[in-house]
């Protein structure tokens, strides 16, 4: 992994914990998908990098509110 | 745009060193068993009985060796014990956004669930193979497809929405509207099945059109041995249309999982959805690299029922050791699906294969791309096969026996045995709009070869 990739990483993974604190501040249903779908998607991103740390981004957002 | 004129989707990926994704493989599949291990009742029990337990598999090793295989059966039964999915559900009901099935020629449907990531998973199959052939998001696709329970190409457009391109909805109509619309909208990628795509072309001459005047740059198919495994049939589409033509490789229940190599020669499995093994059908023991054997597929990408060692009872030749033409480390499956383990004929001691006899024929002057394989029993009880194939509509009737011998004879000298053929007349045998059905198996069920522990 190179040095670039590596920082796409770090983004992504400091961005999923940002998405992650909106999603437990976020009532509205529209809003709370819309976070969850983007949370979907970063998640994607780092499976595209072969450095995701689970294999559905939902068990990594169980596990932090735990 | 820098990204638009790079040669991969995804180089990273596709590009990874073999030790490499062996690594992510192994870390992959110890996440999927002890999923699947917690979360299905069928996986809970298949491993309990074999006495495994998710901590056992440490390695490759213990994956090939102590992991038992799943079959389509073990899947169907699970479903059948508690409908619509039973044990084979791994995700809360709710989770499930598509619900699929097959279409159950050969027994009860079995029922494909997805959760949402999943379809953008096994959408995103599919774009390897666009980018990877030169088909980009200023590219528009039509689909002729009538958009049922077949995931087909269902999960096509979700990787056109993956790859940002535009979506041109044949739907329910008939040949000739379909045709009116892509005269209309001109679409540049054409997403069907191999056959159905060659009636397209029949459909338009007899309409005055040329199927060349469309405008099409490719053809995109999936479902049937298509223009990678049958070389003649390329040759038809890419002149009948005026296109390149590729294919994917594609199980409804495991995912797309082998897109297009731009070289034709076959489809790489898309390892960062997928890990594969190669066995020998009868005994489950791996075969060599460049050996033939049926396709055993682990998805990473199918969550909702999952699929773990699953014994596709599709052929494949499978290369892996050096990288591809293409620039690919991804396994190579050269000329794509060879055949159907439940398919493959021993006669006189030869496997005659499906897509070796279509091949053959097909490449005999005269013949047209429509015909039909009987699998029966000969006088002695011994496996045999009956070619019927329509004449081309320019050979005339009194021709036809001399143009069957001239098959059996091609067929003679390039597989070793010799087969019945009957040349029929153009428009005797049936159209498909999704896969053509042409294997007919008339032996009683015990004399089918095993096909799947």
């Amino acid at each position: 992994m190179s040095g670039s990739t590596e920082e796409v990483v770090r983004l992504v993974k400091q961005a999923r914990e940002l998405v992650w604190k909106a999603i437990e501040l976020a009532d509205a249903p529209g809003l709370r998908k819309a976070l969850e779908d983007a949370d979907m998607m970063l998640h994607w991103s780092l499976w595209h990098l072969a450095a995701e740390e689970g294999l559905a981004p939902e068990v990594e957002r169980k596990t932090v509110r735990s | 745009m820098k990204s638009l004129t790079a040669q991969f989707w995804n180089e990273y990926w596709e590009t990874m060193p073999r030790k490499e994704l062996e690594r992510v493989h192994l870390r992959r599949i110890r996440w999927l068993i002890k999923y699947a291990y917690e979360n299905s009742k069928l996986y809970h029990k298949k491993y309990h009985e074999a006495g495994v337990k998710p901590d056992d598999v440490r390695t490759m090793d213990d994956f090939v060796k102590k992991v038992p295989f799943v079959t389509k059966d073990d899947i169907l039964a699970a479903q059948a014990e508690s409908p619509p999915f039973g044990g084979a559900l791994a995700c809360e009901y709710d989770d499930v956004l598509h619900v699929f099935q097959t279409s159950g020629t050969t027994g009860a449907p079995l029922r494909i669930p997805f959760t949402h990531y999943d379809t953008i998973k096994y959408g995103e199959d599919w774009v390897y193979g666009f980018w990877a052939v030169g088909i980009r998001p200023s590219d528009s696709f039509y689909f002729a497809f009538g958009w049922g329970m077949y995931v087909g190409f269902w999960s096509c457009y979700w990787g056109v929405r993956r790859l940002g391109a535009k979506v041109i909805s044949g739907g329910g109509v008939s040949t000739e509207d379909r045709i009116r619309q892509m005269q209309a909208l001109k679409p540049t990628v054409l997403v069907a099945t191999p056959t159905y795509a060659l009636y397209i072309a029949e459909t338009c001459r007899k309409m005055g059109v040329d199927p060349r005047s469309l405008g099409l740059k490719y053809f995109y198919g999936a479902g049937e041995p298509g223009p990678t495994a049958l070389p003649k049939l390329r040759e038809e589409l890419e002149s009948s249309f005026g296109v390149k033509a590729y294919e994917l490789y594609g199980v409804a229940e495991v995912g797309a999982i082998a897109p297009a190599c731009p070289t034709q020669i076959g489809v790489h499995l898309n390892e960062s959805n997928y890990h594969c093994l190669v066995v020998d059908p009868e005994t489950g023991e791996l075969v060599s690299e460049g050996e033939r054997g049926e396709n055993v597929v682990t998805s990473f990408a199918q969550l909702a029922q999952p699929v773990i060692k699953y014994r596709t009872k599709d052929v494949v030749e499978w290369h892996y050791s050096e990288p591809c033409e293409c620039g690919r480390t991804w396994v190579l499956y050269k000329g794509s699906v060879l055949g159907r383990t439940d398919y493959v004929v021993k006669i006189r001691g030869i496997n005659v294969y499906q897509t070796a006899v279509e091949n053959i024929v097909r490449s005999v002057p005269g013949t047209s791309p429509h015909l039909e394989m009987h699998i029966r029993l000969d006088e002695r009880g011994m496996d045999d096969m009956l070619v019927r194939v329509e004449a081309d509509p320019s050979v005339p009737r009194d021709s036809y026996k001399d143009l069957s011998e001239r098959i059996a004879e091609e067929l003679r000298a390039a597989i070793g045995v010799r087969l019945d053929v009957e040349v029929v007349p153009p428009g005797t045998l049936p159209r498909y709009e999704l896969k053509a059905k042409k294997m007919f198996d008339h032996r009683p069920k015990e004399r089918r070869l095993p096909s799947g522990v």
